[in-house]
Formats: C-alpha cells, structure tokens, sequence
C-alpha cells in the first residue's frame, strides 16, 4: 500500500499531469521488468510505481479503481492467475460489471423510489430494478398500456438499460424522460451524469477537428490512386 | 469495421506522419512474412493504433529497417516493428478470417467462402497462441448474429458484443493496465458498431437488413452526440494512461481521425436524400 504516492514517483505536490506522467516513464525505465527478469524485489516496486500512479492521477477514481483492479488482475497481488473458465482466461472479462465500467453506482444514484402514484405494475418494476433483475423489469414496463407510458415509464426503462449496459437505450430514454417532463430534477441529473462522458471527450478534443471530412495531405492530390497497399497517405510515385 | 481508428495527417507533423505510415509498413510486412504475399491485402491502420498503443505503453523495443518494397519502387520505405506488430498481424488474420465467414453468411460470395477457407489454418495457429482473444471473436460474433438476426429489438447489443471483442484485443497480458485498456477497446468497438450502422442506414433500408438506427429511430446524424458519449469512455481511460511515446499521433487518432468515416458516410448519405422522395 503507497502511502506518499509523490515520493514514490518522485514529484512535488502539485505536479501537473504531463510532469505525472514523465516520471512514471522515468520510474518504468528503470525498473522495467525486461531489465530485471525474476526479480520479485523489481516486481514489487514496478506496483507501487503503477499504483502511486494510479493515486496522483486519479484520486478521486483511485478506490473504486482499486476495487475493480482486484477484480480483474491478479498481478502482484499474490494471485498471478487468470480464471481458468470454460474457453481458458476468457470469462475473466467477458463477465465484466457494466455498473463499474461507467463507475455508475459509485458516483450517482441509480436506484428509483417508489411514488404514490405508481400502479402495481411500475411499483413491481422499481423493486425489481433496486434488485437488479432488469430483464424482469423491462418484461413488466412493457405491460403498461400506451397512455400510461409518461415521463416516469421513460425514465424506468432508462434505468433497465443502464443496469444492462445499454447505453444507447438508457440515453434515449431518459432524453425522453427529460422532454416530457424537464422540471424534474431527477431526470435532468440522471441525464447529466450519462452525458459526462460526452462533455470529457469534448473537453479532452479541443484543438482537434471532430468534424473532419478528409484524410489529410494526399500526395499530388491523386485520391484515386490508391496504391496496392490501400494506403490512402501516399500514391504510388512516393 | 475498418477504416475508423485512423489518424487526421492534418492533425500530424511531417515527423509523426512519416513515424505512423513506418509502424503501417511494418505492419505490413510482418503480414506477408508470417501469413504470405496476399495477406498484405489485410492491412490497416486500425490494427497499427493497437501496435503504437502497446508500444508506447510498455515502452516496447524497436526494429527499423530501410527496404524497398514492390508497392514503392520510388525510394526505400521506413519499415518499424516492435514486439506488437506480431501480435497485431495475428490479430489482423484472425479477424479478417470471421469477416469472411461474416460476409459470406451475408452475401453468399464465393470468393468469401474461399478467403475464409484459406485463412482457416491460419486462424487455428493464431487460436492456439492467443485463445482468449479469438475466443472473444468467437463468441461475441456469434452474440452479434444473435442481435442482428435473432432478437432483433436491442439496438446496443450488436454494438456491446463488438465493444467486448475489441476490448479483449486490446488486453495483451495481466498486468496493472487492463481495466484501462479494456475501457478503451470497448468504447471505440461500440463506436465503431453503431458508426458503421449509422453509414450503413440508406442501403440497409433499401435491402430490408437489420439496422440498430431503426429501433432507435435516429438519422445517422443524430447518432453523433451518443457515438460522442462511447468515444467518452475510451478517451477517459486512455487519458489515464501513462503514454509518452507517440502521444500525437494517438491524440490525432482518438480526437479526431476516428470521425473521418463518420463524417463521410453522413455526408453521402445527405446529398442523395434530399434529392429522394422519402422512403
């Protein structure tokens, strides 16, 4: 367990990421497993490198991350060994909890509540999403006849499908949730949260043309000539 | 789906452009030593992302070589292999050989039953080495046939079989790293589902094929701020990763170059419906 993830990596408080991310290359150099082949002392300080990290880049992330790291790698944990499922180490990651790949349980709240207006089919199906059975869930919500189908009944199915990992699903239902009733607070959070994702990618493009059309510099402009090895950068004559 | 994970040279210097068709000709090459002359034709730049990932995240070793190549009998080409274009060429054959068996359940083309037989062998050594791997393509190709064919309501099926496929490619070893890597396999192999779908749109209309965009009742281009979302995901995992080496030419993949096909698709796609009466 790194406690002073800095010293580990070398760095002053404060150091941004770029300065972050140089000293563990540094640090990764040196102790890169190719330099030291066997040596459990070399493995062990390559962990503390990653998990300081880990620490300084993602503090927020860091415990749930750490969490699901457990989950799915055993290395230097003692453990070393992939699940031996049926079809070898593949079910170590086929299995994966879509909840924690969208960390969605740890950083919002997925679990409706009952409300007095719900009839008996809705208020089955919110007790059956807060116990994650989402297939059944679903199956009932499609019991309910088409004029009932209001804000709510959008914004159930949207917790069915994020359950699921339908991301897809779960998004467009909750834009309707969200049309049919935007004072809600709820469905204007749970559609916050699903779009922050989309804010980090605009975030994390900006200098860069999302928008673009072509590939680039063509050499001689000769789009059509697209050489044997369908490189589409050069013609033949480069 | 290929021809998406692609860099905008635009976005490249002359450096980094030159560095990133050096990995493609490696690439290139490592195909036709392991798999003969006509493997070549499997070339991508979407498995030359998976090599310069790997390669800068584990500061793999390299080999570079000037050599003349048949294609270019200009000048000598730059030709860069790391222990990842091995990889990388394994995966390019396996992949090509289900896209064959994929396209000639479709199309029923000769051409893809024979491709697809050829490449059999091929695929089966590939299996042996990296059984994780194409047991993933085994199973999710077939869950995306499911989703496709079978139960047809679920418009993100497709699109989470092919995420967890790529995903798997993406992971080559237990180490520290795999939950980053998987989210970044996984988000672009969802993009890449529902970006094809959404250039496919038109034509699959045309022929009565299943099309994800007509549960969702979505145009193409109202698919851009979902496919954005995916793209989210991977871009969180790949900003944590502690990449140095070609971090431009992978930003100009991930940022921007991996839109291109979108982009053109829907532009295609605009011009002649204007001109259609609605169908």
């Amino acid at each position: 367990m790194v406690t002073d993830p800095h010293k580990v990596l070398g760095v002053p408080p404060g150091a941004s990421q770029d300065e972050i991310k140089k000293a563990y290359r540094k640090k990764a150099k040196e102790y890169h497993p190719d330099l030291h082949p066997n040596d459990p002392e070399a493995a062990k300080k390559m962990n503390e490198i990653n998990e300081a990290y880990d620490m300084l880049m993602n503090p927020e992330k860091h415990r749930s991350r750490q969490e699901q790291q457990r989950r799915y790698q055993g290395y230097g944990q003692g453990q070393g060994q992939w699940q031996q499922g049926p079809g070898g180490w593949y079910t170590y990651y086929g299995d994966i909890d879509f909840e924690d790949i969208f960390g969605g349980r740890q950083t919002f709240n997925a679990n409706p509540k009952h409300e007095p207006s719900d009839s008996p089919e809705v208020s089955s199906a919110v007790d059956l999403i807060n116990s994650g059975r989402y297939n059944d869930a679903l199956r009932i919500l499609q019991t309910v006849s088409d004029d009932k189908r209001n804000a709510r009944w959008f914004y159930l199915n949207s917790l069915c499908h994020y359950g699921l990992g339908n991301m897809v699903q779960a998004i467009d239902f909750i834009e309707k949730a969200y049309r049919e009733d935007p004072d809600n607070q709820t469905y204007k959070i749970l559609l916050q949260n699903f779009k922050q994702y989309g804010h980090t990618y605009t975030n994390n493009s900006q200098g860069y043309n999302t928008r673009v059309l072509g590939l680039g510099k063509l050499c001689c402009r000769c789009a059509f000539l697209y050489c044997l090895c369908r490189n589409p950068y050069f013609c033949l004559f480069c | 789906m290929f021809g998406h994970i692609i860099a905008n040279a635009d976005a490249l210097t002359d450096e980094e452009r030159q560095r990133y068709e050096s990995i493609y000709c490696g690439l290139c090459d490592k195909l036709r030593e392991k798999f003969g002359v006509y493997a070549r034709m499997l070339l991508s730049y979407d498995l030359t992302f998976v090599i310069i990932l790997l390669s800068s995240l584990y500061d793999a070793e390299e080999k570079n070589e000037l050599k003349r190549c048949p294609v270019h009998p200009a000048k000598k080409k730059l030709r860069t292999t790391t222990a990842y274009t091995d990889y990388a060429a394994d995966m390019t054959v396996a992949l090509a050989y289900f896209k064959a068996i994929d396209d000639w359940q479709d199309d029923k083309k000769k051409s893809k039953l024979r491709l697809a037989n050829k490449l059999k062998p091929f695929y089966n050594e590939i299996k042996a080495r990296y059984p994780r791997q194409c047991l993933a393509m085994e199973k999710e190709l077939e869950q995306i046939n499911h989703f496709e064919n079978k139960d047809t309501s679920n418009p993100d099926g497709g699109a989470n079989a092919f995420g967890r496929l790529l995903a798997e490619i993406f992971i080559t070893s237990d180490d520290y790293w795999n939950y980053d890597l998987y989210r970044i396999g996984y988000g672009l192999g969802r993009y890449i589902y529902l970006a094809d779908a959404s250039i496919d749109l038109q034509d699959d209309i045309k022929n009565g094929c299943y099309n994800p965009l007509l549960i969702l009742n979505k145009q193409p281009e109202e698919m851009r701020p979902f496919l954005t979302i995916l793209l989210g995901e991977a871009s969180a995992s790949f900003e944590a990763l502690p990449l140095e080496k070609d971090i431009g030419i992978l930003k100009s993949i991930i940022y921007t170059g991996i839109w291109i096909k979108y982009n053109q698709g829907i532009e295609k796609q605009k011009n002649p419906k204007d001109n259609k009466e609605s169908e």
